[in-house]
């Protein structure tokens, strides 16, 4: 399979539309591309923008084409576009090999290409071979893809505030009125689980990916708890952004997957539900085990394994893996204390 | 070292933790409440971006982090980048 786009960035002039801006106030947008982006913006592909343009005059155009809405964190300014792609890739908090680009001006496409390899860039003629592009075309279309650019705009909005807000990180998250909602996966979730597995690489302990068959398994296998976790603020949803297996013996519980969206880093999240999972185990008297593979981009939840109370096992401790191989590792819940939820988050277990 | 703790000090009260007027070298973090494990992520990245450093991970746990101090004698053995 061809690895998934999350965020398709658009040049504008000869691009989105015909023609350029500064010459002739009166473009349009070229045949279908109406079409075309609510498609993709349907299937929850992100849309933004990298062009180089008066900012004021390209949003208005924008929005009286119409199509104002549907991009998010667009860059329109004087920068390389190169620039304009990264500031797009941390704005919105997605690895950058996970965007494309498409502009019709082959020297844009070279340096964005040059700067960053692992960008996929498109030649502008071939727009309307988009929406048959299989990067472009996630497996499903789940509620929670069709609300992404939504939830992402409320998410612009919240770090927008936390920016302003003064006073700690956690005074902030207590303004928020989070609550995280954790409850077993059902039938109707499968979709959004396999949706979760393939597109979370950084809040991810084992990167495990299963077919949905495996996965449809785990609700029903005695041996296994799966369970899925939404977030809500008083912004709005982030949608179901958590994800939970579990595999049980007679005297331990292991964590086979623990995963996150990016898009609920620095809420805690994590920490809630390893939290679930200790009071899980303790009160089933069963000691409790975590698998974990190192990538080099999950190490913030090797930090809140370890930081939770968890400690590499004999077995397993070892630095020198240094072999390009990846890892596993068994990590040991090493305390009896009990721990409480954090204050800023309301958990509600189904 | 005092250089050092200095440097861990100025970051918690940069954090705007309100409490850090009581903070000395010796002070319980976690108990105090000046660390959670979300606040402990951001403060591995600065210690390692502030001192140049990579943290192995098995030195990575709440006993190392649970003071100023503590955590000012990881940063002396762990390793340049």
């Amino acid at each position: 399979m061809s690895k998934q786009i999350k965020c398709l960035v658009w040049d504008l002039d000869n691009t989105l539309w015909g023609g350029i801006l500064l010459e002739d106030s009166d473009v349009k947008l070229k045949p279908g591309m109406r079409e075309i982006l609510a498609e993709l913006d349907r299937r929850g592909i992100l849309l933004s923008i990298a062009s180089k343009n008066d900012y004021s005059d390209a949003m208005a155009k924008l929005r009286q084409l119409g199509v104002g809405e549907y991009f998010i964190y667009p860059q329109i300014n004087w920068n390389s576009k190169a620039q304009s792609i990264k500031s797009i890739a941390d704005g919105i908090n997605i690895s950058i090999d996970t965007l494309a680009f498409i502009d019709d001006q082959r020297f844009e496409r070279e340096d964005v290409k040059f700067s960053y390899p692992e960008v996929l860039t498109i030649d502008a003629l071939n727009y309307q071979k988009l929406t048959d592009m299989e990067e472009l075309m996630p497996r499903f279309i789940t509620d929670d893809s069709k609300k992404r650019r939504l939830m992402y705009q409320s998410d612009l909005q919240r770090k927008n505030d936390e920016g302003v807000f003064e006073g700690s990180n956690e005074e902030f998250l207590a303004t928020l009125n989070m609550k995280l909602t954790i409850a077993p996966v059902q039938e109707g979730d499968l979709e959004r689980v396999e949706e979760l597995t393939l597109r979370t690489n950084q809040l991810n302990s084992t990167g495990f990916t299963y077919d949905f068959d495996e996965l449809a398994s785990f609700i029903t296998s005695e041996k296994h708890t799966f369970l899925i976790a939404g977030l809500d603020d008083k912004y709005g949803t982030y949608g179901k952004i958590g994800l939970v297996l579990l595999e049980e013996t007679e005297d331990t519980i292991e964590i086979k997957l623990l995963l996150m969206s990016c898009r609920v880093m620095t809420r805690g999240i994590g920490s809630a539900l390893l939290i679930h999972i200790v009071k899980l185990s303790q009160s089933r008297g069963k000691r409790l085990r975590a698998q974990f593979v190192s990538t080099d981009r999950n190490r913030v939840m090797y930090i809140t394994y370890k930081l939770m109370g968890f400690e590499g096992t004999e077995a397993s401790e070892n630095e020198n893996a240094d072999n390009g191989e990846l890892k596993l590792e068994i990590l040991e819940y090493q305390e009896k204390a009990n721990r409480e939820y954090p204050e800023y988050l309301k958990v509600i277990v189904e | 070292m005092d250089k050092i703790k200095q440097l861990i000090m100025q970051f918690f009260i940069e954090r705007g933790k309100g409490k850090a007027d009581a903070l000395t070298e010796d002070t319980d973090l976690f108990k105090g409440g000046y660390v959670n494990s979300l606040f402990a992520i951001e403060m591995v990245m600065y210690l390692e971006d502030t001192f140049k450093i990579k943290i192995k991970n098995q030195d990575i746990n709440e006993k190392n982090f649970k003071t100023i101090r503590s955590i000012a004698e990881v940063v002396q053995k762990s390793n340049k980048k």
